[in-house]
């Protein structure tokens, strides 16, 4: 067949932002999207709610329907590739088919990792990354889309108890979700607390805390052994049997325990067994014709040097931005990356980026994103933390409602400097807003010795130090 | 707009950037990314508001009503490069 001008692997941010980059600057050259996924560009993050059947596949669409066409892409949809073969510059799918491509973009995205237990493949064991696993488990409940229970009894088992194994963003995600429904949840980490790449110690109990306060069983520093079937059906689970002997109840298991760069169709361009590709400035590989973006691509590191892959949403867009734009004969260049995160538990919001402890502090928590450095150069670092309601840190207060503690009640914000530059940063509650011109001070280096304690309230940037101000007012050089 | 995760805040053709409440899922991914802290969660809710020029108006409202005439609207040349640094 015909050689295509771009042809892009994968259907999530990192492949929207190729197809927007590509087409800034090129609006005609053949551009095709292959994806084994058969609903393209829907937003992962937003799956749980199909999960819980909130939402169809319809309704966590990431781009408008017109997309596609707008942008004038040619699909190969539901089609897994097999390979991608450089020297002869051809894509090989599943089905067959060959592609032959001028440049090419491979964001494939991560895959779950599996923790070695027996009992895997009993039914009602879970992963959550895909939306075709989001409608599983959703089936697995006895939801039907949207459409309610069909006609007939329905033989699927009445689920009643689930643990989550990883008590991470996904495990805990899923852990709220189900909880809401009604469903009796325990989750099950391997670390001594929750979220221990995302959030420091505080803020760990506080999430540890809410879920807690709505019934849901926390047990950290526990590990699985094994899932065991239920008495009623061989094939399905049952239990969870925990190292230390302890039998969980289980009519569901979602695994989320963490995950690894799906780089299979081209291992030679990654930086070795089980690391992401590697890529320069512009997102190439070590082929300039070959780009890669997205979960499975190593990205400088702004804060602690080197690259490494940074599974967030914002980054994946991005570096899929770069990829397109130079793939398309514009010069751009991905800045140096900083983690950062935001979820809401039970109506808590929290935010976090940057370096959320000192490297080699705390319990397993070694900054946002993980990847610790334990370089032990804690001298460099000052902390600075504002917590209300005043009292135990991490405790709080008792819900008023069913609801839970409202965003209100709680504000803590902690600010992590490294040599007089702000390098990480950790909200709650009120405190989230307009965080972003904070993630936008470490971002740009900016030294706040001069004003940190103002960074602790209510700051905007009005408040800020004149020069600093100007700077912002002016738009030159602010990385947005 | 780059980190939004549903496609609810774009710019506009006549540049401001806007959100559009039926599609902002209020994950604040947009909070934690805007450079100038100008996006915030709605009170009571969980979407996010953000000032959209009085979209429609050829001035906005603080500017024409400011009684001191200290707010005015101005364009700058430098656009922001973009989140991570979409440069060059």
């Amino acid at each position: 067949m015909n050689e295509l001008d771009y042809c892009i692997i994968g259907s999530s941010a990192a492949a929207a932002g190729a197809v927007e980059g590509v087409r800034a600057v090129d609006p005609s050259g053949t551009l095709a999207v292959i994806t084994e996924e058969t609903v393209p560009f829907y937003s992962r993050p937003l799956i749980t709610r199909v999960m819980t059947g909130a939402a169809t596949a319809l309704d966590v669409a990431y781009r408008p329907r017109t997309f596609l066409d707008e942008n004038r892409v040619l699909t190969y949809i539901g089609e897994p590739v097999v390979r991608l073969d450089p020297a002869d510059r051809r894509i090989i799918l599943a089905s067959g088919k060959e592609l032959r491509f001028r440049k090419a973009l491979v964001a494939t995205g991560n895959s779950p990792k599996l923790p070695p237990l027996p009992g895997l493949n009993l039914r009602g064991v879970h992963t959550l990354m895909s939306l075709a696993d989001a409608e599983a488990i959703a089936a697995d409940l006895g939801l039907n889309g949207l459409n309610g229970p069909g006609p007939g009894p329905d033989p699927r088992p009445r689920v009643s108890s689930v643990v989550v194994i990883g008590g991470g963003l996904i495990g805990l995600q899923a852990a709220e979700a189900l909880c809401s429904m009604g469903l009796r949840v325990t989750v099950v980490e391997g670390l001594a607390r929750l979220l221990a790449t995302v959030l420091d110690q505080t803020t760990s109990t506080m999430v540890a805390d809410i879920f807690a306060l709505h019934g849901v069983t926390i047990l950290t520093s526990r590990s699985v052994k094994a899932l065991r079937a239920g008495r009623a059906d061989p094939d399905r689970v049952g239990s969870v049997v925990l190292a230390d002997g302890t039998e969980l109840p289980a009519d569901l298991v979602i695994l989320a325990t963490g995950v690894r760069p799906r780089t299979e169709i081209l291992e030679t361009a990654t930086g070795g067994p089980g690391r992401g590709f590697r890529v320069d400035g512009q997102m190439a590989t070590d082929d300039p014709e070959i780009y890669a973006a997205g979960d499975a691509a190593e990205v400088p590191d702004l804060l602690r040097g080197g690259a490494r892959p940074f599974p967030i949403w914002p980054t994946a867009y991005a570096g899929g931005r770069v990829a397109g734009l130079n793939m398309a004969g514009r010069r751009a260049a991905l800045a140096g990356q900083v983690a950062m995160n935001t979820f809401h538990f039970f109506g808590l919001a929290m935010a976090s980026a940057g370096l959320v402890e000192p490297p080699g502090a705390g319990d397993g928590g070694d900054g946002a994103g993980g990847g610790g450095d334990g370089a032990g150069d804690g001298g460099e670092y000052e902390i600075l933390a504002t917590h209300r309601p005043p009292g135990v840190p991490g405790r709080l207060s008792r819900p008023s409602g069913p609801s839970g503690p409202s965003p209100g009640e709680t504000y803590y914000r902690k600010l992590v400097l490294r040599k007089g530059c702000l390098v990480g940063l950790v909200c709650v509650g009120e405190a989230v807003d307009r965080a972003g011109l904070a993630v936008s001070l470490i971002r740009q280096g900016v030294e706040v010795e001069s004003f940190k304690e103002e960074l602790l309230g209510s700051f905007s940037l009005a408040g800020l130090p004149e020069e600093i101000r100007a700077k912002y007012l002016s738009g030159e050089g602010v990385l947005s | 707009m780059y980190a939004c995760i549903s496609g609810a805040m774009q710019r506009a053709s006549d540049g401001t950037v806007r959100v559009d409440p039926d599609r902002c899922v209020g994950c604040w991914t947009c909070i934690l990314a805007c450079p100038y802290g100008a996006v915030v969660g709605e009170i009571g809710g969980r979407k996010v508001v953000k000032c959209d020029l009085c979209s429609g108006d050829a001035v906005p409202a603080c500017v024409a009503h400011c009684p001191n005439g200290a707010l005015s609207l101005v364009e700058t040349a430098n656009e922001p490069v973009g989140l991570g640094g979409v440069a060059g």
